[in-house]
C-alpha cells in the first residue's frame, strides 16, 4: 500500500539512482582521450511494487548495472593487427639504420672507393716508376680496406643493439605478462561478486595490444573466469593468474647473442629464438640473425664424433660456413662443408634423428656481412694471384709476394705433398680451410673446393708449388680483417707492378703488365666466389657489390610499404572501435541535459511530498 | 564510413592524414634540396643499382682517358726525338756527299768525319731521351740508360780513331696501357727496333767516319745509300708511332660520346628535374597548409558552446 513515507522513499532512491547516472557521466567525458577506453552506459530499470497484483504502485527507478559498450571482435582484430606494426615499424627502423651505412647516393660510399682503388693501380700502370703514385696507391688501398672492414663493423654493431634492446624488451614482455595476470584475477574477481569491472577490462585490453606490439601473441577469452589465457609461439605465457616468463640465454654458437627462451611448467625453459615471427621481438631477431625458414629436404643422417656432428642432407643445403642451422629448438653454427651434402656443426644436446626438419636464417644483417666477405674474399683472391707473378722495382728474384695481407700457417702444420689439385698436409687442417677460402703455396694463389682432414682439393693444378710455405685467407671475416700487406704498407717500392725482373741494368723497371692486369680487373667477370663452392662465378665486383645494395634497397622499401598498409588498416580499425566505443562529447552533453531535467522533475516531486507530510504534521 | 564518428576519430584522422601529407612535402623538400630524385637505397632500388653501374663505367672511362693522355705524352716525346733524329740522318747525308765529292781533300774529310762524330753523338743523345724522368728508348728498363758509347780505339793499321762502339743496354719489351675496356696500345718503340735491329744506325755511321778518316771515297759512297735507309728505318718508326697516336684519339673520341650517353641517361634517373621538384613542393605546401587549417577548425562546435 503506498503511502508518504513510501513516496520519499521512491524519491530518495530514484535520485541516488540518477546520481549515479551523472558519475558515468562525468567518468566518460573525463575519458573521452584515454586509449582503449569504452564509453560506459546506465542501465536503469524500474522497481516492480512489492507485492505485484494489488493496486501498489511501482517504487521508482533502480540502477541496474553500468556496463561499458565494446565489441570484442574489433578489440581482437586490433590487437592482432598490433602485432604487425610492432614488426614492420622496428624492421623498416632497422633497414633505415642499415641503407644509412651505405651512403652511395651522395658518392662517398664503398662502390666508389672500390673504383678508386682500381683507378690507383692504373695510375701505377702508368707510371710504373713513379714512388708517389704508388704511395698514392698504398694509400687508396688503406682506405678501401678501412671502408670496407668500418661497413662490416657497424653492422655487426648494429646487430649488438638489437640484441641489447631483445634483452630490455624481455623485461618489459615479463612486466606487461604479470600485469595481465593480476588484472586477470582482479577481473575474475569482481566479476564473479557481479559487479561488472569495466575500467579493469579497459586496462587489460590495452596491456594486451601492447604486449601483442612487442611479441606476436595468440590470445583466448576463457568462459570460466572471464580471463585471457596468451600464449607465445604456440607455449603459454600467461594462464589465468600465472606467467611463465620469459628470458634470455646467451648462444655461443651464435656470437654470444641471445636466444629467447620460455618457462615451461616443470621442464627447463624452452628455447623459442626461431618460433617468434612478428611484433617487435619478432623484428629484432629477424634482423639481427635473419629470417627464418624451413630448410630443404630432411636430415637423412647424424653423427657425432668428438664434439662435432655430422649431419648429411637429402637434397643440397645451400648453406655456407657460418650459417645458423636450428633442429628441434637447438641453434648451432656450421663449421665445415663436407662433400656428399654434408655439413659439419658442434654437438646437438640431443642428437638430431633421420627425417628431421631443419630450419635456416635467410638474408638482413649476416647475409650483407656475408656478402662483403665474399667480395674482400674474391679481391684477396684474383689480386694476390696476380700480384705474386710480379717483381716491385729493383728485384731481380721473384719475391711471390701478397698484397693483400694473408694469415699465416698455424705453427706445426706443414704440407707435406702438392700434386696437381691435390694438396697433403702434416695434420688435419678441418679447423683452419674451409670451401672457398684462399691457399698459397710458394707463392701461386687457389682457391679451396673441398677439405677432408689432411687432404685440400683446389680450383686448379698447382704448376711449381711443392709445399715449402703456405699462406691462407679465410672468406668467413675476410671483409673485417681486409688489409694492405705490411710490408708494402711500409715499402711502396714493394708493390709488384712488373712482369718481369726489374734489377740491375736493363732491369725492367717500366714493365707495368702486372699492375695493368689487376687494375683490368675491374671490368674482369666472374671474380668473386658467389655460391661459395670454391670458383668464382659472379661478376663484376661492382656488379656485386651493387647488388647487395639493391638487396637492401628492396628490404628497406618493402618494410616501409608494408608498414604504411598496416597502419592505414590499423587507423581504420581504430576509428571503427571508436564508432561503437568511443566517447561523443556532444552525446554526454545530451545526456547531461536530460537526467538534469528529471533530476530536477524528481526534485520537485519530493518538495511536493515534503509539503504534503507537513500538512500530516499540522493535523496532530 | 562509421555511423558514429566520435571527436577521437577526428584527432586520429587528422593526425594520420596530417603525417603522410607531411612525409609527401618532406621527399619534395628533400628533391628539391638535394636535386635527387635517389636519396637512399630504397627510393629505388632497380634505378640506384643502374645509377651506381653507370657511375663505376663513367669513372672506368675517366680512367682510360687518363691513360690514353699519359701514352700520348709518352709517345709524343718519342716522336719529336726521332723528328729530331730525321733531321741529323739528313745532315749526315749532306755531309757525306761533301765528303764523297773528289774535290775535297784529306784535311776537308777529317773535319767532316768529326762532324759526322759528333752529330752521332748528338744522335745517340736523343736516343737516350727522357720523359717524366724515365728512358723512352730502353723498353721496359726505363731506369737504364739505352745506349752508352765506349772510348774510341786507335786503328793502328789505318792509323785512325775508331768512333768507340755503342751498345745497347735496355730491353725490347713493349710497355702497354689500357685504352679501353678491351684495347691495349703499346706507349713505347724500343731502342733496339728503332736504333739497332733493321740496321745498327750507330755501326752505320761509325763505318762511315771511318771511310771519311781513311779517304775510302768508294766505300764513302755506297754508304751514302745505306744513309737513306737509315732513314727509312726512323720513318717507319715515327709512322709507327703516328699510328699508335691516331688510334689512341680515335678511341678517346668513342669514349668521350660514350660516356655523355652513360652521363645523360645517369641524369634522367638520378637528378631532379628543377621544374617538377618545385611544382611539386608548392603543391604539397599548399596541401600542408590546408591540412592544419582544417585540423584547427575541428570541434568548433560543440553542444556545450550552447548550453546556457
Amino acid at each position: 500500500m503506498m503511502n508518504l513515507f513510501s513516496a520519499l522513499e521512491l524519491g530518495k532512491n530514484s535520485m541516488l539512482a540518477q546520481q549515479q547516472v551523472f558519475q558515468i557521466i562525468g567518468h566518460n567525458i573525463a575519458n573521452v582521450n584515454t586509449e582503449g577506453y569504452s564509453r560506459q552506459v546506465v542501465d536503469l530499470e524500474s522497481v516492480s511494487p512489492s507485492v505485484i497484483g494489488l493496486k501498489d504502485g511501482g517504487r521508482g527507478v533502480n540502477l541496474a548495472g553500468i556496463r561499458s559498450i565494446r565489441d570484442r571482435f574489433i578489440d581482437s582484430q586490433i590487437t592482432e593487427r598490433k602485432q604487425y606494426n610492432g614488426y614492420y615499424n622496428s624492421l623498416s627502423g632497422a633497414m633505415a639504420t642499415v641503407e644509412a651505412l651505405f651512403d652511395e647516393a651522395n658518392g662517398l660510399g664503398l662502390s666508389d672507393s672500390l673504383s678508386n682503388f682500381f683507378n690507383a693501380w692504373s695510375d701505377v700502370s702508368n707510371n710504373p716508376t713513379d714512388i708517389p703514385t704508388r704511395n698514392s696507391l698504398v694509400s687508396k688501398t688503406q682506405s678501401f680496406a678501412l671502408a670496407t672492414r668500418n661497413s662490416y663493423q657497424q653492422l655487426t654493431d648494429q646487430q649488438e643493439v638489437y640484441d641489447a634492446s631483445i634483452g630490455t624488451l624481455v623485461d618489459d614482455i615479463n612486466s606487461i605478462a604479470y600485469e595481465i595476470a593480476e588484472l586477470n584475477e582482479k577481473i575474475a574477481y569482481a566479476e564473479s561478486s557481479g559487479n561488472p569491472a569495466n575500467d579493469l577490462l579497459d586496462a587489460r585490453e590495452r596491456r594486451l595490444r601492447d604486449l601483442s606490439e612487442k611479441i606476436g601473441i595468440n590470445f583466448y577469452y576463457e568462459q570460466a573466469n572471464h580471463s585471457v589465457t596468451i600464449e607465445v609461439a604456440g607455449r603459454p605465457l600467461v594462464s589465468y593468474s600465472s606467467v611463465n616468463e620469459l628470458s634470455v640465454q646467451r648462444n655461443q654458437y651464435n656470437s654470444n647473442y641471445y636466444d629467447l627462451y620460455i618457462e615451461q611448467y616443470g621442464l627447463p625453459p624452452l628455447d623459442i629464438t626461431t618460433e617468434v615471427i612478428n611484433g617487435q621481438m619478432g623484428a629484432l631477431i629477424t634482423a639481427r640473425d635473419g629470417q627464418t625458414v624451413t630448410g630443404a629436404g630432411q636430415i637423412t643422417a647424424a653423427a657425432s664424433a668428438g664434439g662435432l656432428t655430422t649431419l648429411t642432407f637429402s637434397q643440397a643445403h645451400g648453406l655456407s660456413v657460418g650459417d645458423l642451422i636450428t633442429i628441434n629448438g637447438e641453434t648451432r653454427s656450421v663449421t665445415q662443408l663436407s662433400a656428399g651434402n654434408q655439413v659439419v656443426v658442434a654437438d646437438f644436446t640431443t642428437l638430431p634423428a633421420v627425417g628431421d626438419a631443419w630450419q635456416e636464417r635467410n638474408g638482413y644483417i649476416p647475409e650483407y656481412k656475408k656478402q662483403l666477405n665474399k667480395l674482400a674474399g674474391g679481391l684477396i683472391y684474383n689480386i694476390n694471384a696476380l700480384h705474386q707473378q710480379g717483381y716491385g722495382l729493383n728485384e731481380g728474384v721473384a719475391p711471390l709476394r701478397d698484397f693483400f695481407q694473408m694469415s699465416t700457417a698455424p705453427a706445426g702444420v706443414t704440407v707435406t705433398g702438392v700434386a696437381g689439385n691435390t694438396v697433403t698436409f702434416s695434420a688435419s687442417v678441418a679447423a683452419t680451410l674451409n670451401v672457398g677460402d684462399v691457399l698459397t703455396i710458394d707463392g701461386e694463389t687457389r682457391l679451396v673446393s673441398s677439405v677432408a682432414g689432411n687432404t685440400v682439393i683446389v680450383n686448379n693444378a698447382f704448376v711449381a708449388a711443392t709445399g715449402v710455405n703456405w699462406e691462407y685467407a679465410n672468406i668467413q671475416g675476410a671483409a673485417n680483417t681486409l688489409a694492405v700487406d705490411s710490408a708494402i704498407a711500409a715499402d711502396s717500392s714493394l708493390i709488384a707492378a712488373s712482369s718481369l725482373a726489374t734489377a740491375g741494368v736493363g732491369g725492367a723497371v717500366g714493365n707495368n703488365d702486372i699492375a695493368r692486369q689487376i687494375a683490368q680487373l675491374l671490368a674482369a667477370n666472374n671474380v668473386v666466389d658467389a655460391d661459395n663452392n670454391g670458383s668464382g662465378d659472379y661478376g663484376t665486383f661492382h656488379e656485386y657489390l651493387h647488388d647487395l645494395y639493391a638487396e637492401i634497397g628492396n628490404a628497406s622499401s618493402t618494410a616501409q610499404y608494408e608498414l604504411d598498409a598496416n597502419g592505414s588498416m590499423l587507423t581504420y580499425l581504430q576509428d571503427k572501435r571508436d564508432s561503437i566505443s568511443g566517447v561523443s562529447l556532444d552525446e554526454e552533453t545530451a545526456n547531461l541535459m536530460q537526467f538534469e531535467k528529471s533530476f530536477q522533475a524528481m526534485g520537485q516531486f519530493m518538495a511536493v511530498i515534503s509539503q504534503l507530510t507537513d500538512v500530516l504534521m499540522d493535523i496532530t | 564510413m562509421s555511423m558514429r564518428p566520435v571527436e577521437s576519430t577526428w584527432y586520429r584522422d587528422f593526425i594520420y592524414n596530417l603525417n603522410r601529407t607531411k612525409t609527401r612535402y618532406d621527399d619534395a623538400l628533400s628533391q628539391t634540396t638535394s636535386g635527387k630524385k635517389l636519396n637512399h637505397l630504397s627510393d629505388n632500388p632497380a634505378d640506384m643499382a643502374y645509377v651506381l653501374t653507370l657511375r663505376s663505367k663513367i669513372g672506368q672511362i675517366d680512367q682510360f682517358e687518363k691513360n690514353i693522355n699519359s701514352a700520348s705524352g709518352f709517345l709524343g716525346a718519342s716522336e719529336s726525338a726521332l723528328n729530331q733524329v730525321q733531321n741529323l740522318l739528313s745532315s749526315v747525308v749532306s755531309l757525306a756527299e761533301q765528303g764523297a765529292s773528289e774535290s775535297t781533300g784529306a784535311q776537308e774529310r777529317n773535319i767532316i768525319a768529326d762532324n759526322i762524330d759528333q752529330v752521332r753523338d748528338e744522335l745517340m743523345n736523343y736516343a737516350n731521351t727522357e720523359f717524366m724522368g724515365n728512358y723512352i728508348f730502353a723498353g721496359s728498363a726505363t731506369d737504364t740508360v739505352p745506349f752508352v758509347k765506349a772510348a774510341d780505339t786507335w786503328d793502328a793499321v789505318n792509323n785512325i780513331w775508331i768512333p768507340g762502339v755503342v751498345t745497347y743496354q735496355g730491353n725490347s719489351d713493349t710497355i702497354n696501357i689500357q685504352a679501353d675496356f678491351s684495347t691495349t696500345v703499346a706507349t713505347n718503340v724500343p731502342g733496339d727496333q728503332v736504333f739497332v735491329n733493321q740496321n745498327d744506325i750507330f755501326d752505320r755511321l761509325s763505318i762511315l767516319i771511318q771511310a771519311l778518316r781513311r779517304d775510302d771515297t768508294a766505300t764513302i759512297g755506297t754508304q751514302i745509300s745505306s744513309m737513306n735507309e737509315l732513314i727509312d728505318q726512323i720513318s717507319e718508326s715515327v709512322g709507327t708511332i703516328g699510328n699508335k697516336t691516331s688510334h689512341l684519339t680515335q678511341i678517346k673520341g668513342m669514349l668521350e660520346k660514350f660516356k655523355t650517353a652513360m652521363e645523360s641517361k645517369m641524369s634522367s634517373l638520378e637528378d631532379a628535374n628543377m621544374a617538377e621538384a618545385i611544382s611539386n613542393l608548392s603543391r604539397e605546401e599548399v596541401a600542408l597548409q590546408a591540412a592544419l587549417q582544417a585540423g584547427a577548425r575541428i570541434q568548433r562546435f560543440s553542444l556545450m558552446n550552447y548550453l546556457e
